[in-house]
């Protein structure tokens, strides 16, 4: 069987280093740039499951089960960590609290053990936090980081090592099909890529691929602010989010020391990646700078806009399409498709395999789910 | 602390102009320096070669560009870490600290740090080097309001360490030394209400709307200029060998900095990598100031410079080894040699005949790379060319690219050298001018750029010593029409005016 990726980011890497797990060993992976260069390199690297949605957490506990599995495996060796930091989101308001204990009985009834704490405990998980004008906040023990690009290298090696093909600057402009059979990727150059199996996990360029085969995705490209500062000895491990701030500003310290500071900015969709805003440093910096002064005399080092390629309820669009037989997506993840990378890699590989998903939860994602007008229910939508 | 002072007292053609004793702490102990001299190079003339360790390994680092550009002289400053300390004057009663591994947070927010303001300006000029300099006094002296925004604390960028003559007509400062040339049009822009200089500030990027932002020390500002000329200069080429980052190791630049811009001695027994032009001349001044120079290295079969400046260093008996390289130096927190080797036609090196050099410095004076960093950031189209340096910008020959009202001058547009720095700026400053102004004044404005224009391209780069150079731009430049061809294919993503 070969089996053709669309997208070389952590996507696309996970389900084929999942798929050579499984001794597929005609896998071709294509990216139109470079690895990562998508929304994978431009996340803020935060992964939690502490969600709303039962599909969202069963999904994203797998997840971090994994995650972990995997820095302490083949991948660790070659670089992936994961390091288990906790999220902290900051109720600058009581009432927010209140909004946040509504929040944690769904967790808990989930499985996630989430709980709200006071300014004091808050502090020490987080020493540099001004505790006078916070009122409290929500705090996720399970939740953590990986830094993407150990992660891309990782998987990159992994795959390379079991003859996984991986080729960049290699755009696919067009899928080419016969009676409901995806037969060819069509690159820019003219050259077709046959293939048995297809696998679309393009991000923000799926959309427009599918239409090449009539198939609607019903995502837009979001457009999102991050920026990164200079870098520092460890500081403190939690992603802090500013949550009674418009946009919730956060910040995250990466494992090499750097700072992600984003807040999400009213945009228009489809807007290009390189329209940076000068407003954006510090709109995002000033909040998150009050509740961390010491960010107010850090550097920032880049700034860029990713994609949040992001559904009608900002869950992913999963596995099979009806009306081709050999086409799987993996795309739509409306901010959440590097958190979800390893759990994506099995359950996509499950599906090509095995005709379906290893966890059932993800066939409640497929396409057909917005035509049937099945959404998922999703409140919190952040890092 | 070592008792040595590097400070040079007696010089052949320089008199180091110090101001008043200062002190300050380095490592909790009060040290003197001189008002005027940058952090950087007060420490290193006291004697310390170890600004830092390194983040990750721990090795320790030193001043290696001291213009800027590079991040080898980090320190942490008043609790600030990562602070460029070549270009932060020192201060009275600073406080100043080695990094060691990743810094701390810092633990004190520098004051007023979060005010904003947006500038008025008609043209921003990015870079206080000849070519910003030469633009912002070409617009100023035509009513046209400018910003000339610098990271250094002194305006003049590499003209201050040029110590020889320049050549030509009055106009282009013949006769006046480098830095009298910088110290002449620093204190003419000064003369101009309508000119407004912003040092120790960082032109931080172009944003959608046309804006530019610039971070001072005390505010972060936007401009939303009708023009943008940008005048970053360039940065010193590096080159990989094991032990390329001890203290010791310096750009050819960062040691002329500090022997002619300071009057510091960079050290005592000098290993110079590059027969080119600079490589040449940094030997020569290495003499001056009183600095042994072992040996010239070049890995061609022939010298890269001009011959009247190889002849000058053969003449004080310095060896030009062609067909040489470095292959490694060594020391524990200082250079205290070096393994140089022969190559063969592919630049191999040829084995047994590695030979030990002792010295404690090592320059590195393979060339520049233009900064573009600006022109990267607004997705201009650019081109790699190897004559000038790099990357540079496409643009036409009144020196827009391909982002609109984006211009481009002097060293970041293809390294040459200062007087085309002048004569770009001055381009780039009239074709502004023929838009911003009205009638004959404009008229007035594309006269004397086609005037320049003629004299750059037809007289002053026609001399077959700068050929190289000549084509290099000649490869950067495209006619309007080609301009709107490369707009059409890569729509800017952002413009200005």
């Amino acid at each position: 069987m070969r089996v053709v990726i669309v997208g070389a980011g952590v996507s696309g890497l996970f389900i084929a280093y999942e798929l050579a797990r499984e001794g597929i060993d005609r896998i071709v992976v294509l990216e139109r740039s470079y690895v990562g260069a998508g929304s994978t390199g431009r996340c803020a690297t935060g992964i939690r499951a502490s969600f709303t949605s039962e599909e969202h957490v069963v999904l994203m506990r797998e997840s971090i089960r994994l995650w972990e599995e995997h820095s302490r495996g083949e991948l660790g060796d070659y670089g992936l960590t994961f390091v288990r930091g906790g999220y902290l989101w900051v109720a600058r308001r009581e009432e927010t609290l209140d909004y946040f204990r509504k929040l944690v009985s769904l967790h808990n009834r989930l499985g996630v053990p989430t709980r709200v704490i006071g300014a004091d405990e808050a502090k020490e998980l987080v020493p540099q936090l001004r505790t006078d004008i916070i009122a409290g906040a929500m705090h996720d023990p399970t939740a953590g980081k990986s830094y993407v690009f150990t992660t891309l290298r990782a998987l990159m090696k992994a795959c390379s090592e079991r003859g996984v093909e991986i080729r960049t600057r290699s755009a696919v402009t067009k899928l080419a099909a016969e009676g409901g059979v995806v037969k060819a990727a069509v690159l820019e150059s003219g050259e077709r890529i046959k293939g048995d199996v297809f696998v679309i996990a393009a991000g923000s360029g799926s959309r427009e691929l599918l239409k090449t085969l009539g198939i609607e995705l019903p995502t837009k490209n979001m457009p999102r602010h991050i920026m990164v500062t200079e870098a520092f000895a460890r500081a403190f491990d939690p992603l802090v989010v500013d949550w009674d701030t418009p946009g919730a500003p956060y910040t995250v310290q990466s494992t090499e020391g750097n700072f992600f500071i984003a807040r999400e900015l009213e945009e228009e969709p489809e807007l290009s990646i390189y329209s940076q805003r000068i407003d954006f440093i510090p709109k995002a910096l000033k909040p998150i700078a009050e509740l961390l002064p010491f960010l107010r005399a850090v550097r920032v080092l880049r700034y860029w806009i990713g994609y949040y390629v992001t559904t009608p309820d900002n869950h992913p669009v999963y596995g099979p399409v009806k009306s081709y037989s050999n086409l799987f997506l993996a795309t739509g993840f409306s901010g959440h498709g590097y958190m979800m990378g390893p759990v994506t890699g099995k359950v996509i590989a499950s599906w090509v395999l095995r005709g379906k998903p290893c966890i059932e939860h993800a066939a409640r994602l497929t396409l057909e789910r917005f035509e049937k007008g099945a959404l998922i229910k999703e409140l919190a939508v952040v890092g | 602390m070592p008792p040595s002072d590097r400070r040079i007292w007696e010089h052949p053609i320089l008199t180091f102009k110090r101001g008043r004793k200062i002190r300050f702490l380095f490592e909790g102990r009060e040290v003197e320096a001189y008002e005027g001299e940058s952090v950087a190079a007060a420490l290193y003339a006291i004697g310390i070669d170890v600004f830092s360790y390194s983040a990750k390994l721990g090795r320790p680092r030193g001043p290696f560009c001291m213009i800027g550009k590079c991040s080898s002289c980090f320190m942490i400053v008043d609790g600030i870490p990562n602070t460029r300390t070549c270009i932060e004057p020192v201060r009275e009663g600073m406080r100043v600290e080695r990094q060691r591994g990743l810094p701390p947070v810092p633990n004190v927010p520098p004051p007023g740090a979060e005010e904003e303001e947006v500038l008025e300006a008609d043209v921003a000029i990015v870079g206080g080097g000849p070519a910003g300099l030469a633009a912002a006094l070409e617009l100023a002296k035509r009513g046209i309001s400018v910003a000339l925004i610098q990271d250094h604390f002194k305006l003049g960028g590499q003209l201050v360490k040029q110590t020889h003559k320049f050549f030509g007509s009055k106009d282009l400062f013949g006769g006046l030394r480098g830095f009298q040339i910088a110290e002449e049009m620093a204190s003419k822009l000064a003369s101009f209400p309508n000119a407004r200089v912003l040092l120790q500030s960082f032109a931080y990027g172009v944003f959608r709307g046309g804006w530019l932002g610039v971070a001072s020390r005390s505010k972060l500002y936007r401009v939303k200029p009708r023009a943008l000329i940008v005048a970053s200069g360039a940065s010193e080429q590096y080159l990989a060998f094991p032990g390329n980052d001890l203290p010791g190791v310096m750009g050819a630049g960062g040691a002329q900095t500090l022997m002619n811009e300071y009057g510091i001695k960079p050290g005592e027994r000098a290993l110079v990598v590059g027969s080119g032009n600079v490589g040449l001349i940094v030997s020569y001044q290495l003499l001056q100031a009183g600095v042994e120079v072992r040996a010239v290295l070049e890995i061609m079969p022939q010298i890269g410079g001009w011959f009247v400046h190889a002849a000058k260093v053969r003449r004080y008996g310095i060896p030009i080894l062609t067909r040489h390289t470095i292959k490694a130096v060594w020391g524990s927190e200082r250079v205290e040699g070096a393994t140089i080797t022969e190559v063969d036609e592919r630049f191999n090196p040829i084995p047994g005949s590695e030979r030990d050099v002792d010295c404690d410095l090592v320059l590195i004076a393979i060339g520049l790379q233009p900064d573009t960093r600006l022109f990267a950031q607004a997705r201009a189209v650019m081109r790699w060319i190897p004559e000038v340096g790099g990357p540079v910008p496409l643009r036409t020959r009144y020196l827009e690219t391909t982002v609109p009202n984006m211009f481009v001058a002097g060293d970041s547009s293809g390294i040459e050298e200062a007087t085309t720095a002048i004569i770009e700026g001055r381009i780039a400053a009239l074709s502004v001018a023929s838009r911003l102004l009205e009638g004959s004044r404009a008229a007035r404005a594309e006269e004397e750029a086609e005037k320049l224009l003629r004299f750059l391209w037809d007289e002053y780069r026609a001399s077959p010593l700068l050929s190289r150079a000549r084509r290099g731009k000649e490869l950067a430049t495209v006619s309007v029409e080609e301009l709107e061809e490369l707009r059409r294919r890569f729509p800017p993503e952002v413009s200005f005016g």
